[in-house]
């Protein structure tokens, strides 16, 4: 479909204002002022559509570009596949994921134990809330949805790293600080981002839902674009992670995925770092940043938010 | 090019700006750079939670310190383990 620009052509034309002049009033059944209201939101309108198009079209049309670029790191660097079987640690009830990270025993059975947990949470309480959130507002929706629980090895990934950098922690309290051990995207069309993300901000704390950290709004950032959000179930105190994206930013995060993944390796290589890095940097480019983005700030808080 | 060395407070759940949980250098020389936390082994050891803060995940903060700052963490560290055995 193609929407035509109002000023994309070269023909001279008269602003609204004049044009109206030329108009009988009684014709529109508008009186002045109101037609030059009427003629400016509909001229925004019809603007706000066409810089939309345009800006979803120039990520269309670099997204193959993206891909050959990422195809050819991959040749460049060839990586093993991910996503077998767990390796069997040399010590019973241990487990070792991609990165040689590790767990203990101990901390490794605290972590299925909690995980089995999350679960539970996840499904029983936090999805179905988020399913009446997204019933609210037909213009966006929730992206993502069968990727809502972080699989297992997943999580253990995250605690294992955690424990590493953080003397003194144990694996439940590093577990129970994951944010995005449960997890939901919501998907807006540019125009309505802003006012949608502040919307369903505040529908997150109507259904009792309360913020666990300020909100991480990233659309300034070079190596990510989006707005990621951390919040708790009141009873339970589980974690869970909203993320708020555009169908560009969605996409380029799906693009950047393996990137991102090779990037959280501690067995990368530091000259494939650099590169990881700039072709995060290349997909992030292009990525249209939506009106009002990058002010979006925390919702008014509650006396009990964290 | 010389090694240049940023270090950054790790702040969590469980610690804070004032007593930071853990402490992260990044070090920036001729071929890339590398990050790496004191770890519980007490030692420095590469780490990618400083790359993850900056891709959006929301598990730790990361507020720049001085050199300093940065020692005097690890000393606690090394203290902490030194007393829990």
């Amino acid at each position: 479909m193609r929407i035509d620009h109002p000023a994309e052509d070269d023909t001279p034309r008269a602003s609204p204002e004049s044009r109206l002049a030329d108009t009988p009033l009684a014709d529109t059944g508008y009186d002045q002022p109101d037609r030059v209201a009427y003629f400016a939101e509909h001229r925004a309108t019809v603007e706000a559509a066409y810089r939309e198009y345009q800006a979803a079209r120039e990520w269309d049309e670099a997204v193959p570009a993206l891909r050959e670029a990422w195809e050819n790191h991959e040749n460049k660097w060839p990586y093993p596949e991910r996503g077998g079987p767990t390796v069997h640690p040399e010590v019973p009830g241990a487990w070792r994921g991609t990165g040689d990270r590790y767990l203990a025993p101990d901390a490794n059975s605290e972590v299925t134990r909690g995980c089995a947990r999350i679960r539970e949470v996840g499904e029983t309480v936090i999805t179905p809330a988020m399913r009446r959130i997204e019933a609210e507002d037909p213009s966006r929706n929730l992206v993502g949805l069968d990727y809502r629980l972080k699989a297992e090895d997943r999580l253990k990934e995250k605690v294992a790293d955690e424990l590493e950098a953080r003397p003194g922690l144990t694996a439940a309290k590093a577990l129970s600080s994951v944010p995005d051990a449960v997890r939901f995207t919501f998907c807006y069309e540019d125009q309505r981002y802003a006012s949608g993300v502040r919307a369903d901000l505040m529908r997150l704390r109507a259904e009792g839902f309360e913020l666990a950290k300020p909100l991480k709004n990233s659309w300034s950032s070079d190596q990510y674009k989006g707005i990621n959000t951390q919040w708790r179930e009141p009873e339970t105190g589980q974690r869970f992670e909203v993320q708020f994206h555009t169908r560009p930013s969605f996409e380029a995060k799906q693009l950047s995925h393996d990137a991102y993944e090779r990037i959280r390796n501690p067995q990368t290589s530091e000259p494939e770092l650099d590169e990881l890095e700039d072709f995060q940097r290349q997909v992030c480019g292009k990525i249209p940043v939506p009106p009002d983005a990058a002010e979006i700030d925390d919702p008014p808080r509650k006396e009990h938010d964290g | 090019m010389a090694e240049e060395v940023a270090y950054y407070a790790l702040i969590d759940d469980y610690s804070s700006r004032e007593e930071p949980g853990g402490v992260v250098r990044r070090v920036r020389h001729d071929q890339g750079q590398r990050d790496e936390a004191f770890s519980k082994d007490l030692v420095w050891k590469r780490t990618t939670l400083l790359y993850a803060a900056e891709r959006g995940d929301t598990m730790n903060d990361f507020v720049p310190i001085t050199e300093e700052e940065a020692m005097r963490i690890v000393d606690r560290i090394r203290q902490d383990a030194a007393a829990s055995g």
